[in-house]
């Protein structure tokens, strides 16, 4: 039924994808007492979730990494994905694009149903060692959402050769300082912020309907029976009573 | 009323030396052989109480007890939300005068009169680097009326770019390993990291003048020099590293006068941004393609403030 034909448009990943590549070029200064720049740091990201044993062998390959672990840095991840009723449209809407055989295509009709709105939640975490560059890095983030930021992503599929609009919306800002506690207590000044990307879900593609290449007028009396016969491209037309038959080429 | 045996002196100078020279040779024998690096603070902000430029500058080898037995404390290798962690703890002992013998006396620590918290241990046998979390200062509890040692509870340091340059190479690649090495996209923001003399010169009335060329920098960078009395160079200080160089610069020397010989020059520079190899994806993020198309990911910000 719903698997009837697998498709993957990989909007998601794309949002993924773009959605860290906002993030991607943060950097930010740490100046000396006289106000000159000692260090510019370029914040590294990392998409959250991965495989264990990925991050083991790519991150202490020769298991001489002994540190805790470097800083700055800020991971962010998918954290959920609902249905957004404000934006529904009417389900039997559809997008249809021809693959004509004169364009190069297969002759056939594309035809997929309007998209789907989906609300798709996004979280990002900053980890910084002091609160200094934490700030420095939230302080160019922020600014941006107000409180949305559209960006605007082009559908991979072929088939749904359009772009889409995706505003990102800036929900809520956190902050954690673990600054209290025992001496034994590791410091850490974390930041989350959470964003809703506001997207749209293509469905599966049909591509079985025929690309129409001509259309027919018949101007006449309607009353009056006709009949056609072979294929439309090579019409014949039997007059029974009609005024005008006109063919126009797509 | 009972009281201590006023018979007994449990303050003898001659026994509580005794007790701690028994207690350095035990350390001496049981203990192992670290670095204590003091850190140097550079621009310490005194509102938020914290200094991101903090510098570690020096290394003094000391011997000193784990006190874990077994194995370092800690859960030791885990993943988080910002990739792998590596949480080891130990809690090492130090004799009080060892310490103030080969470290304290140098003055390089905030606090010169004992260990600090937040200066590091380096431990060659595991290659670990650790920061002193908190330093105990009355366990054992006054053994004969003295302290003798300090007990410090340490763990696997939070690395954040600070400068490391102690001159002990196992501890600077501390700095070296979370920056890439070697990332065209950022082969711009280059910096003269050193200078190095191939030919001190000969002859020099006056320190000569070394002046950069090439490497098209967004800032030249700066550098004065020292002569002995035989008018050769015997130091230079890079007064300004500079930014943005593509390419190593050439470093020009002014010439001596008659008969002298003039002095060579070769510069290196470094990557201005730092990164973690490893766990940054920022590249990756910027230059990733669909599989199927082989496009990169469009993502534009046309219309980013844009309704919806």
């Amino acid at each position: 039924m719903l698997g009837k034909n697998p498709f993957y448009h990989q909007t998601m990943r794309n949002c993924i994808i773009g959605f860290g590549k906002m993030f991607s070029d943060v950097e930010f200064e740490r100046l000396d007492n006289s106000g000159t720049v000692q260090q510019k740091i370029l914040v590294p990201i990392a998409y959250g979730p991965k495989e264990k044993w990925v991050q083991r062998l790519e991150q202490d390959p020769t298991l001489e990494n002994q540190t805790y672990t470097t800083l700055p840095r800020m991971s962010f991840e998918m954290a959920a994905i609902s249905y957004d009723p404000l934006r529904k449209t009417n389900r039997m809407g559809t997008v249809k694009i021809n693959r004509t055989s004169a364009g190069g295509g297969s002759g056939k009709r594309d035809k997929v149903f309007a998209p789907v709105p989906f609300n798709m939640d996004m979280t990002l975490n900053c980890l910084t060692k002091t609160t200094e560059d934490g700030l420095q890095i939230i302080e160019q983030i922020l600014p941006f959402f107000t409180p949305e930021f559209t960006m605007k992503i082009k559908n991979t599929d072929p088939t749904l050769e359009t772009e889409t609009d995706v505003p990102i919306i800036l929900n809520s800002t956190s902050f954690i300082d673990d600054y209290d506690g025992t001496f034994e207590i590791r410091r850490f000044v974390t930041w989350t912020l959470n964003f809703t990307l506001k997207i749209l879900l293509f469905g599966g593609v049909d591509q079985t309907g025929n690309v129409i290449t001509s259309t027919f007028v018949d101007l006449g009396n309607p009353d009056e029976q006709h009949k056609s016969t072979g294929d439309l491209n090579n019409l014949q037309v039997t007059d029974l009573g009609w005024n005008i038959t006109q063919k126009t080429d797509l | 009323m009972a009281g201590r045996n006023t018979y007994i002196s449990q303050g003898v100078a001659s026994e509580q030396n005794l007790i701690e020279s028994l207690i350095i040779e035990s350390l001496a024998i049981y203990g192992q052989n670290v670095f204590y690096i003091p850190r140097t603070q550079v621009a310490k902000d005194e509102i938020l109480g914290e200094d991101p430029l903090s510098k570690f500058e020096h290394a003094f080898p000391i011997e000193m007890y784990f006190e874990n037995v077994d194995n370092l404390g800690g859960q030791g290798p885990f993943i988080q939300k910002f990739g792998l962690f590596n949480e080891l703890s130990a809690t090492l002992v130090v004799a009080r005068s060892r310490w103030t013998e080969l470290v304290g006396q140098h003055g390089n620590t905030f606090v010169p009169t004992r260990p600090n918290e937040g200066d590091l241990i380096y431990f060659p046998l595991t290659k670990g680097l650790f920061e002193i979390k908190f330093v105990q200062h009355q366990d054992p509890f006054y053994q004969l009326g003295k302290l003798y040692t300090y007990k410090m509870e340490v763990e696997l340091f939070q690395y954040a770019s600070e400068k490391i340059d102690t001159g002990v190479a196992d501890i600077d690649k501390f700095e070296e390993l979370k920056t890439f090495s070697a990332d065209p996209a950022v082969t711009e923001n280059m910096f003269v990291d050193s200078i190095t003399f191939t030919n001190v010169g000969k002859s020099y009335a006056t320190a000569p003048l070394l002046t950069f060329t090439g490497g098209t920098p967004s800032t030249p960078a700066t550098a004065t020099c020292t002569i002995d009395s035989e008018g050769k160079i015997n130091g230079v200080t890079i007064t300004n590293v500079g930014n943005g160089y593509n390419a190593v610069p050439t470093i020009t020397i002014d010439a001596p006068p008659a008969g002298g010989t003039q002095a060579v020059a070769v510069a290196t520079i470094k990557l201005n941004v730092d990164k973690q190899g490893g766990y940054a994806d920022n590249l990756e993020l910027e230059t990733e393609r669909q599989p199927t198309t082989n496009e990169k990911v469009a993502w534009s910000e046309d219309n980013p403030f844009g309704e919806f």
